[in-house]
């Protein structure tokens, strides 16, 4: 097979045609030498016929020769006899000699043996007539003659018996013949078949790498460049065009990739261009928000503290501590989880910060359970509460404005209300509240950022519930109370 | 991103198995034409020997002696059956025993055979002898070449043979005669014997002296016995004159037939004239249609000789004499009576032998 691979088309044309011719030949051969051995078989079947007629017609002739010359004496018909007597002879020793246990073969053997006696005896008369004694020419004709009738009659009889044997084999031979003719027919048909089958199997190798080459070169024409490459099995023409129209598509596929990638390069230096701008301004910003570092804030009240307490302004010196605390805890504790204990610090500290501002204006009261401290929460969600409450609750009240912080357990959770007595909330600025629709132009300016809405948001993630938080207010200047359920996980709290 | 590895995984698997199925196929193509022409060789092969077995030359067994049976009547079942038992006999002791002149075309007569018969050289001759001049000239002329002869059932008177195979004839006679006497349920008074009008030999004689010989020991003397010639010279002439026998007005109480074919003849006549019971046949032989007369009571006896040992006693006569240069003059052959008793034996005796 791999010997064929190598051969051209041409060769291998020559190869499918030689190869089917030849055998197509050789079973004609096969089948002529079959027909020729039986014509031969033909041609034998009545050659015994033949030679027994011969035999009795050169015994006629003997016969004949004989009578002739007894008749004429003349040298003519004894040489004819002499010559007869020579072809019967040679014609008689062909016959056979044996003993057989076969009728038409003792038949072949009494003529022989008849045949000697009679040769004999045309002998003895020609002999005798030679020699003129006309008794023993006679009498030996006589004998001679009688003899002749058996051997013609025992020639007759064979022949007559070989013939009928002989046409029953001539019979046989025929519906052999027959035979031979329709096995001649199936056979040539079933190899031409075969034949034809051979045909396909051996140029559809020349055909069909050259269908897939004009498949796969018509879906690359189409702009299909992913094809798979075309299996090279054969080193004749169309292998080798095959290779070259894989290469091809490689080259191809390596040149849209270089292309490619050239590209890609050329869209990377760009964004870079574009983030150094960035970051230049990112720089810029950076810088400008250094100037104004929580750090060098603390230092600065820091510094201040000291310089109140050098002068003994005791109170001037707690003022600023405070401050510098408040602003610590902002900046430190942002989104970080810290303990309520931390918290209400915070809330203080803020509510001392503004008491110091506003005059103790504002009354806070604190009403907590001191082993609820350490439940870990957000941090800043109760100083914007409280926060909320100043601004909106108690800052523009008549009556003397109050705050109450309490922590205590109610069930499963630890409950952190902070009520006011203020101007209340209405029902619809809690459920906006609660919702998160609040506009930011009903927000107020005043505040440190962080938002109620905010503190919800936070909580709601932190808890990972919705229903973590409530307001309540009984109506206008009835007071404002908001209301932090923090769930207590199993076996947290187990010993308060 | 392009994906290169495609071309590389497809690159080999669809050619590869291609080619190989390819190949298997062509393989199958070539395996399918030898096949083919194989087959068709043999079948062709073995079509022609079936219908040219018969007639191949086929080896046929080679003999070292060649005798030759010469009878007066070849097709009779008689000697048919003698012939066959020489046949036999002859391929034991390697001899080719052959009924001389049946597959010739034209018909000869007894002499004629003989001459051919001494032409041909043959080792040895069984011969049914006559009286006749012709056939003591042959074997004469036989004696002095030297070829052994051998009569059967008839002699030579001259003696120009080896030897003779036959029946004790007077016995023959006392048997038959002792036949028409065990006759009691009837008054017997005429007696028939059909012989053979052209036979010169002495044996019908003999039989025919055997018979009356018995009739008067036995102090028969109010029994005629008669003999009648039958033409057997022509090949349908023995019907037709036992048929003459019928015709005439006195007819007898026994027939005695020496011959198969006149026991035949007769039994059928007296069956077509309507005489069983009136006419009793003695006969001769023990054919099929004998023994089915014997068991319809048609025919009341028949003698028959031992065909077996007659055939084999020629044979054995004849190679005897090739190796030792002499033999035996007179080889006695049994002879059995079958009558309405004993014909179930030999009816059974035949079909056991027809079906084995």
């Amino acid at each position: 097979m791999k010997k064929i691979r190598k051969h051209s088309i041409r060769n291998k044309m020559m190869l499918v045609f030689v190869t089917t011719t030849m055998i197509l030949l050789l079973i004609n051969l096969f089948m002529y030498a079959n027909v020729n051995h039986m014509i031969n078989r033909l041609d034998e079947v009545y050659v015994s016929n033949i030679s027994l007629n011969e035999l009795a017609d050169t015994l006629l002739r003997v016969q004949t020769s004989m009578t002739d010359y007894l008749n004429t004496r003349t040298s003519d018909a004894m040489e004819d006899y002499y010559r007869n007597e020579q072809d019967y002879s040679q014609l008689v020793s062909g016959l056979n000699d044996q003993i057989y246990g076969n009728d038409l073969m003792l038949m072949e053997r009494n003529i022989r043996h008849m045949s000697e006696e009679y040769l004999e005896l045309t002998g003895q008369t020609i002999d005798a007539k030679r020699g003129g004694n006309v008794e023993k020419v006679k009498a030996r004709y006589e004998k001679a003659t009688e003899i002749y009738g058996y051997i013609s009659t025992y020639i007759y009889s064979l022949n007559n018996e070989q013939f009928r044997i002989n046409s029953g084999s001539y019979q046989a031979l025929s519906i052999s013949m027959h035979y031979l003719e329709w096995i001649n027919v199936a056979a040539l048909l079933l190899v031409g078949v075969c034949n034809l089958l051979l045909i396909i199997l051996l140029t559809g190798t020349i055909t069909s790498p050259l269908q897939r080459l004009a498949g796969t070169a018509d879906q690359v024409a189409r702009g299909n460049l992913d094809v798979a490459l075309l299996p090279v099995t054969t080193e004749d023409e169309v292998g080798v065009v095959s290779k070259a129209f894989n290469s091809m598509v490689v080259s191809i596929r390596d040149y849209i990739d270089r292309l490619r990638k050239s590209m890609e390069t050329e869209n990377t230096m760009k964004e870079k261009e574009l983030m150094m701008e960035t970051h230049l301004k990112d720089a810029q910003i950076k810088y400008l928000q250094a100037q104004i570092n929580p750090h060098f804030l603390f230092n600065t009240l820091n510094a201040g503290a000291q310089l109140a307490m050098m002068e003994g302004a005791e109170r001037t010196y707690r003022y600023v501590q405070n401050v510098a605390d408040f602003f610590r805890y902002n900046v430190k504790k942002n989104n970080e989880t810290v303990s309520l204990r931390q918290e209400i610090a915070l809330v203080d500290t803020y509510i001392y910060i503004l008491n110091v501002r506003f005059s103790g204006d504002i009354h806070f009261r604190k009403e907590v359970d001191e082993s609820l401290l350490d439940v870990q929460v957000p941090s800043m969600i109760l100083q914007p509460i409280v926060e909320n409450s100043v601004n909106y609750g108690i800052r523009n009240i008549d009556w003397e404005g109050e705050i109450c912080l309490s922590v205590y357990r109610m069930n499963d959770a630890v409950c952190i209300s902070v009520k006011d007595n203020g101007i209340g909330i209405s029902e619809d600025k809690i459920e906006k509240i609660l919702n998160s629709r609040l506009r930011p132009a009903e927000l107020s300016a005043d505040s440190n950022g962080i938002g109620l809405d905010n503190v919800i948001g936070r909580l709601r993630l932190f808890l990972n519930e919705t229903d973590v938080i409530s307001i309540l207010s009984e109506g206008e200047n009835k007071g404002t109370e908001v209301l932090i359920y923090i769930p207590v996980r199993e076996g947290e709290y187990e010993d308060v | 991103m392009m994906d290169d590895s495609g071309g590389k995984k497809t690159g080999q698997a669809p050619g590869g198995h291609g080619s190989r199925a390819v190949f298997i196929g062509c393989l199958g193509c070539v395996a399918a034409i030898l096949l083919i022409t194989l087959g068709s060789m043999v079948v062709f092969r073995e079509n022609m020997l079936r219908n040219t077995r018969l007639l191949e030359d086929t080896g046929y067994e080679r003999y070292e002696d060649y005798y030759v049976m010469i009878t007066s009547d070849d097709d009779s079942a008689f000697w048919q059956s003698v012939y066959e038992s020489a046949r036999r006999e002859g391929m034991e002791k390697g001899a080719c025993v052959e009924m001389i002149g049946r597959n010739l075309s034209t018909g000869y007569s007894k002499e004629e055979l003989l001459h051919i018969a001494i032409a041909s050289g043959v080792d040895g001759i069984i011969l049914e002898a006559d009286e006749s001049e012709a056939t003591a000239e042959c074997l004469r002329e036989a004696w002095e070449r030297e070829i052994p002869v051998v009569t059967v059932l008839e002699d030579d008177s001259q003696g120009n043979r080896r030897s003779f195979v036959g029946v004790s004839y007077y016995n023959l006679g006392r048997e038959y005669g002792r036949q028409v006497l065990a006759i009691r349920d009837r008054k017997v008074e005429d007696i028939l014997v059909l012989m053979s009008a052209e036979a010169r030999d002495t044996s019908q004689n003999i039989i025919f002296s055997g018979i009356q010989e018995t009739l008067a020991q036995e102090g028969e003397h109010g029994i005629s016995v008669r003999a009648a010639a039958v033409e057997n010279q022509g090949a349908f002439d023995a019907e037709e004159s036992i048929r003459d026998i019928f015709m005439e007005e006195a007819l007898p109480d026994v027939i005695i037939c020496l011959d198969e074919i006149s026991t035949s003849c007769a039994y059928q006549a007296v069956v077509d004239y309507n005489k069983v019971g009136l006419i009793d046949i003695i006969g001769y032989y023990d054919s099929e249609t004998i023994l089915r007369a014997i068991e319809r009571n048609v025919v009341r006896a028949t003698i028959s000789i031992d065909t077996r040992e007659m055939g084999s006693s020629c044979v054995a006569a004849l190679d005897e004499y090739r190796k030792n240069g002499y033999v035996s003059e007179y080889f006695s052959v049994g002879t059995s009576l079958i009558t309405t008793e004993n014909v179930g034996a030999y009816l059974g005796g035949r079909e056991s032998e027809e079906n084995p």
